[in-house]
């Protein structure tokens, strides 16, 4: 081989090795872009679209705009002493009346304990129902705050003779002139529901009520009085320990390297072969195969289905462990918007116990469940996007509402 | 060199299809939900099925109160029985889930009971996950006397409750308190006490004297509380096995107030006042020996133990105006956690260890608040002429205070609260009363 060919042959070489390990081909990592999800829509969905519905009332009375607590994370100077309230001095004995007479503490015994005995022998399986029963009125017994109902979105109470929907609608009466009169439907609202809980203490404050000490006797005796003293400040808090910087770990040494021949050649056919897996492992799915076909849901339809399945998310019965602790629910969907609901499985959990996830994980199946009854609000076209569908259930937000 | 580029021209082609392959997996749709509602959950409990006839009336009343524990907490909302589609006249048999689907319930609870020759009651109970379509845990029975059915139907309600929130009940309890009778110039204050819900009021004492302030011990067998007695206020504790008791401390021109247990239940803390001036102390009830645990001009008072024992937060007026201080409980220096505008006294550890209840005086209205150990996540719950002396339940999540109504006909009345300031409500107690302790939950 003679010099020129040596030559031109390292130089090629060194090219090739530029190229692949000099970032030629490495696409800058993108910045992100602003999307704004277009919809062509029909004459016919545009009228639908744009004509007036009947939205719900702003609540005017019944939900306040609740007011923060006065939290105050940093020590104030000492505020000017006040006047501690003086308690009513006790009766003189002689005014009382006679006393009741001493009970009979005799019978008084310590509850019996309790015994727990074994567990039940298991159930028989039900047999299988296919119809469904009809609606039935459920009493609401709900307490008295402001709102029983704390939701994402407010809705005011509804009438009486209105009956409960997500969605408000009107009532239709068939006008017997008309020449095509439309079916009966009769008027719904959504449940009362504040976007916060109130306190008794947010609420607003009556008037009339007034009180400058409390009347009754104190568990701490009125103060004697003393000459007047220069007011003590509060206690100098600890000094924060300072952390320790933690010590650097020691590198571990470098293994030796293989020669470079061999590490090249494994590398290529590593990377070959993980390509290839990669394709291979992938399980096909039922239809039209692993590629997702039709145009990306926009995020109006994933805003569609996450609020269907918010107003059906019943956190209200978690435990405090249970709001601190998110999890993630897997399930398969059937072309007409419902879940599989055998297939309704937890992925993965964090921020709580195991009896929490399994706590935040039965309300998100219940709010699956029966949301998911009469099918998700999802388009039909793009069925491969949806057809499995990975929901983290998060409820932080929902901790102190 | 064609042995060299051929692996470098083989690397570049992985390097490509690795991307390629990604991309054809496409994956499931990832969507996050982040709000959701709060609203009580609603379950159905059919009346119990009774195994023979004199268990007819036990298993109605029990599914009863097992009904009112549950939605009493506000947490749960019964569906009731006239809107019930299937009847529940077998324990064994199986549940239709669409007939209570129909009706929107999401827990079912059924039972049996049976009452044998000696009037021993025997109550069993399955929880049902009506949209899951399955029990929620195993089935439980019950045994015990057919006068403590109130007791058996409260711990069939606590497992209810522990099984869908996922922490424990708290109906199983009682709570001693001071029942009040008499016009509010001459009111006569004797002990008593009472299941959780109201029910079963027994007298302690009588109306001889003042009673204040009662406090359960760690096992609910013994009560402490502050008598005037001898004129002056003093600590006693009663033991309510054999309503037995004694006083604690007598000292000489000493006044004994505001006691309670430490976690052990063999020390007590209180305040003393002597020469003027109030500080807290520490009573071994192995050797009588006290330990003094703060010692300023000031008046400290108000003293609730962490449920470790390390800590004691407590009331002090060192700053000018009544404010909440945490100390170790071994004394020493204190710091300070309450820093808003208004007076704070009577602060309570949670048995979770993870608030701290008090009572806030603020512009002339009172509140029961929680607050982090720490002094932070201040939140108010309550609002009214007067509301004071918090008591937590065994489970820390619901608080039982005092009520005092305005004007001359004015009367104290006990009131509960969810910590989330949910679900206020009267505790339905006959006649007046006032400083309510809440007991754990009994054995």
């Amino acid at each position: 081989m003679d010099r020129g060919t040596q030559i031109s042959g390292a130089v090629h070489l060194l090219l090739v090795a530029w190229v692949l390990f000099g970032g030629l081909f490495t696409t800058p990592k993108p910045r992100p872009m602003q999307v704004t999800d277009v919809t062509i829509l029909s004459g016919e969905e545009f009228a639908a679209l744009t004509a007036p519905a009947a939205a719900p009332q702003a609540p005017a009375q019944q939900v306040e705009t609740p007011r923060s607590p006065v939290v105050t994370t940093s020590p104030r100077p000492a505020p000017a002493p006040e006047r501690r309230p003086t308690p009513p001095a006790p009766p003189p004995p002689q005014d009382r009346p006679a006393p009741d007479p001493a009970p009979d503490t005799s019978a008084l015994q310590p509850p019996p304990e309790a015994e727990v005995t074994d567990t039940l022998p298991p159930l028989a399986a039900p047999p299988p129902v296919s119809t469904t029963g009809p609606e039935a009125p459920v009493a609401d017994t709900a307490p008295p705050r402001p709102a029983p109902r704390v939701a994402p979105e407010p809705a005011a109470p509804r009438p009486e003779d209105v009956a409960v929907a997500p969605q408000p609608r009107e009532a239709v009466r068939p006008y017997a002139a008309a020449p095509s009169p439309a079916p009966e439907v009769e008027a719904a609202a959504p449940e009362e529901a504040a976007p916060q809980i109130v306190t008794e203490a947010e609420e607003r404050v009556e008037t009339g009520q007034i009180l400058a000490s409390s009347p009754r006797p104190r568990v701490r005796p009125e103060r004697p009085p003393e000459p007047a003293r220069e007011t003590q400040t509060a206690a100098t808090p600890p000094p924060t320990p300072q952390p320790t910087p933690a010590p650097e770990p020691q590198r571990a040494p470098e293994p030796p390297q293989p020669p470079a021949q061999d590490n090249l050649a494994d590398a290529v056919a590593g990377a070959v072969a993980d390509a290839l897996a990669s394709g291979a492992d992938e399980t096909p799915r039922a239809g039209t195969g692993t590629a997702a076909s039709g145009p990306p849901m926009t995020a109006g339809e994933r805003d569609a289905l996450r609020v269907a399945i918010s107003r059906c998310w019943n956190v209200g019965a978690l435990s405090t462990d249970a709001l601190m602790t998110s999890v993630v629910v897997a399930l398969d969907m059937r072309e007409d918007g419902r879940p599989v609901i055998e297939s309704i499985r937890l992925v993965s959990s964090s921020g709580g116990s195991d009896m929490a996830a399994r706590q935040v994980f039965d309300s998100a199946r219940r709010a699956i469940v029966m949301c998911g009854s009469s099918g998700f609000p999802l388009p039909v076209e793009k069925y491969d996007q949806w057809r499995q569908i990975e929901m983290t259930f998060n409820p932080e937000n929902m901790r102190i509402r | 060199m064609l042995r060299v580029l051929t692996p470098l021209f083989a690397l570049a082609l992985g390097a490509m299809l690795v991307p390629a392959a990604g991309l054809a997996q496409g994956g499931p749709l990832r969507i996050e939900i982040d709000e959701g509602v709060i609203e009580p959950l609603p379950f159905a409990v059919p009346d119990f099925v009774a195994e023979n006839a004199a268990a007819a009336e036990f298993a109605r009343n029990i599914a009863r109160v097992v009904a009112a524990d549950l939605a009493g907490t506000g947490l749960f909302r019964e569906i009731p029985a006239e809107a019930h589609l299937a009847r529940v006249t077998n324990f064994a048999s199986p549940v239709q889930y669409s007939d209570w689907k129909a009706i929107n319930a999401q827990a079912l609870i059924t039972g049996a009971v049976s009452v044998d020759g000696n009037g021993r009651l025997n109550v069993k109970f399955r929880l049902f996950d009506i949209y899951s379509e399955a029990p929620l845990g195993d089935g439980l029975q019950f045994g015990g006397s057919a006068a403590n059915w109130r007791r058996v139907a409260h711990k069939v309600a606590d497992q209810v409750y522990s099984r869908i929130t996922g922490e424990g009940g708290y109906f199983d309890s009682r709570v001693v308190f001071v029942a009040e009778t008499g016009p509010k110039n001459a009111r006569q204050k004797r002990l008593a006490i009472m299941d959780y819900d109201g029910a079963n009021v027994q007298y302690l004492t009588d109306a001889a004297s003042i009673v204040l302030a009662p406090r359960f011990s760690p096992t609910g067998d013994r009560v402490l509380y502050t008598s005037y007695e001898s004129g002056f206020p003093r600590i006693y504790v009663l033991d309510l096995a054999t309503g037995g008791r004694r006083g604690l401390d007598d000292q000489p021109g000493s006044m004994t107030f505001a006691p309670r247990f430490a976690p052990d239940g063999r020390r007590v803390v209180f305040s003393l006042a002597q020469g003027g001036n109030t500080d807290l102390y520490e009573l071994d009830l192995s050797n009588g020996r006290r330990t003094r645990l703060t010692s300023a001009p000031s008046i400290e008072t108000a003293p609730s133990y962490s449920p470790d024992g390390r800590q004691i937060v407590f009331e002090s007026d060192r700053s000018g105006v009544p404010q909440i201080y945490v100390m170790a409980a071994s004394g020493g220096e204190a710091r300070r956690i309450s820093f808003g505008q208004g007076r704070y006294g009577t602060p309570v550890w949670s048995p979770r260890g993870d608030y701290i209840a008090f009572t806030k005086q603020h512009q002339g209205r009172f509140h029961i608040g929680v607050m982090r150990t720490d002094g932070s996540e201040e939140r108010l719950l309550t609002a009214s002429f007067l509301d004071e002396g918090p008591s937590w339940a065994p489970n820390g999540r619901v608080i039982m205070f005092t009520r005092e109504s305005a004007g001359a006909e004015g009367a104290p009345a006990l009131f509960s609260v969810d910590i989330t300031g949910r679900n206020l409500r009267r505790v339905p107690v006959q006649g007046s009363a006032s400083d309510p302790s809440w007991s754990p939950l009994l054995p």
